[in-house]
């Protein structure tokens, strides 16, 4: 199983045509044909990347990237659009997008940007003897036994190591959050994956 | 007000160049003609009146105007009050009561009649130039108001080959893309051969790119009010048999103003072209709303019809509407349509009105 990229692209040909091609590349894909749709899939899943056209039918890539980052989502994003000029690449990267392609465009070279952005996500996100890969964490070889919750937490407090995340924004990764279950989930990680985990009394939680 | 009207391109200020030389030398040439002509008449005209004063001074012999001379009349062949040139100027010549020898020669001298002439051809000239600056004003405005179609046309053929270059963007990337799925699949010559012909529609289209810079919005204060009635004039005049009526109210916003007289006018349009026959248009300007209203026949397709090249009448393109939902999402405008009790009613949300009061 590989990593899971979100493509939001309102054209369908495309979006099909390039979802088989990441999927032949090793990624899983969800697809998405407009702005409503991509907000249905990302309130039920978590993904490792998002690829976004900037056009959709009933909005904007780009307003939706906005959403997304002020909402505490830094996802990596691409922008693949047929919108070359300056200024909206220029909104693109100011809304906290990682890379812009235009199209038209090699599919390789999306496959390239997506992987080395995930790589670059594997670095920052590796601990001690603990890495993580296509959405799942390993130590060696052996994969990690994490609940879909604790990867996500853990990905997330990785994610922003030497930041204190508040609990509010734990609370999103849970089906039934509450101060309390938060703590056992939080125990539960430390023991699993002995990484010292530190509580910000009244805050929340952070990896130094 | 003349501002929007410039050429904006060269090849606009080329045509503006030479329909204004068309219009201004034509009324030049008329203008040269009529002026030669006035000039003769009024020659003419001199040259009567001095014969008439000089007879008049022949019975008199009063004033300071004409010279007197004594001459013998064989000279002049006996020729008695007839105008005529001599040497000596504009000349009559008089009988001697008494003489057979000689006459009375009255002549009006050269040097003055050349100051007479002086000051009608230079009175002439004065008209002559002071139409001329008139032509030259008119025919500015001619050609600038002759231009203006074609200068409509060029925008929207512009608008139309940007927009077809982009929307070329995404079906070559599709090609591309199962052109690399099928390519990892099958070694066939015919996919290399495809994929030929993908590379070179992607070199045009690369081409092509220079055409595709988007004009830059400009922001500037907008008098909504006052450019809505402008609009609505010239299409009453267009359809007389229309009734207009409006409900304006002072709005002003910052927004592009090209792009604002394209949306309006392109709304006007397809309100007074497809408004029912002996039917009338509503404009409504108010709380952060401008509304055109018109009865019409039900559209068959509401949703379509701001598709480009969508259309539902025989005439026009089929661009109108998708130009005007794209130039308001530019502006960041929110545009709907809606069709109830027989009236088609285009509403556009404004972005920031200002109400003036």
């Amino acid at each position: 199983m590989g990593a899971r990229v979100l493509l939001v692209e309102d054209d369908r040909v495309l979006a099909q045509s390039l979802k088989k091609y990441l999927e032949i590349n090793g990624l899983e894909v969800e697809l998405a044909y407009s702005f409503s749709d991509a907000v249905d899939l990302l309130e039920r899943k978590r993904f490792d990347l998002y690829v976004l056209d900037v056009n959709l039918g009933d909005g904007d890539g780009i307003e939706l990237l906005e959403d997304l980052r002020h909402f505490k989502d830094d996802t990596p994003t691409i922008f693949i659009s047929a919108l070359t000029d300056i200024q909206t690449i220029t909104r693109g990267f100011n809304a906290g997008a990682e890379d812009y392609l235009k199209k038209p465009f090699d599919p390789e070279e999306l496959v390239i940007r997506i992987k080395a952005r995930l790589k670059k996500q594997e670095e920052e996100l590796r601990y001690g003897d603990i890495v993580y890969r296509d959405g799942r964490f390993f130590r060696g070889d052996s994969e990690l036994e994490l609940g879909e919750v604790q990867r996500n937490i853990l990905h997330k407090l990785l994610r922003n190591r030497g930041r204190v995340v508040t609990k509010e924004e734990l609370y999103d990764y849970m089906l039934n959050p509450s101060p309390l279950a938060l703590r056992v989930t939080i125990n539960k990680l430390k023991k699993k994956t002995g990484i010292d985990i530190k509580s910000i009394r009244g805050l929340g939680y952070t990896i130094d | 007000m003349i501002r929007k009207h410039l050429p904006k391109t060269a090849y606009e200020r080329e045509s503006l160049l030479k329909s204004f030389l068309l219009f201004f030398l034509t009324i030049e040439v008329l203008l040269g003609v009529i002026s030669f002509l006035v000039y003769r008449i009024e020659m003419t005209d001199l040259k009567e009146r001095i014969f008439l004063e000089m007879k008049n001074y022949s019975y008199t012999f009063k004033g300071e105007k004409f010279r007197v001379d004594v001459v013998p009349a064989k000279v002049y062949g006996y020729r008695f009050y007839e105008l005529m040139e001599t040497a000596e100027g504009l000349s009559i010549v008089i009988p001697v009561p008494g003489s057979k020898e000689d006459a009375l020669l009255i002549y009006y001298p050269w040097y003055r009649f050349e100051f007479d002439r002086n000051t009608i051809a230079f009175k002439t000239f004065l008209m002559f130039l002071s139409s001329s600056l008139f032509s030259l004003l008119v025919s500015f405005v001619f050609a600038l108001y002759s231009i203006n179609p074609l200068r409509k046309a060029l925008q929207m053929i512009e608008e139309v080959t940007r927009d077809i270059i982009h929307d070329l963007n995404t079906p070559l990337t599709t090609l591309r893309v199962n052109l690399k799925i099928l390519k990892s699949r099958y070694k066939d010559e015919e996919i290399e051969r495809a994929e030929l012909a993908l590379k070179q529609l992607e070199t045009l289209r690369e081409n092509l790119r220079p055409l595709e810079v988007k004009r830059e919005h400009k922001l500037e204060e907008i008098e909504l009010e006052k450019l809505l009635r402008e609009e609505v004039e010239v299409f009453r005049k267009a359809y007389p048999e229309k009734k207009v009526y409006l409900e304006l109210e002072n709005v002003r916003v910052r927004a592009d103003r090209d792009a604002v007289l394209r949306i309006i006018s392109n709304l006007l349009e397809n309100a007074f072209r497809h408004s029912s026959r002996g039917g009338w248009v509503r404009v409504i300007l108010r709380d952060g709303l401008m509304v055109v209203e018109n009865p019409a026949k039900p559209p068959e397709n509401l949703e379509k019809l701001f598709e480009r090249y969508y259309r539902e009448s025989q005439r026009g393109l089929g661009l109108g509407l998708a130009i005007v939902k794209k130039l308001c999402d530019e502006l960041g405008w929110e545009v709907k349509l809606a069709y109830n009790n027989g009236i088609f009613r285009a509403e556009v949300l404004l972005k920031n009105p200002q109400q003036v009061t």
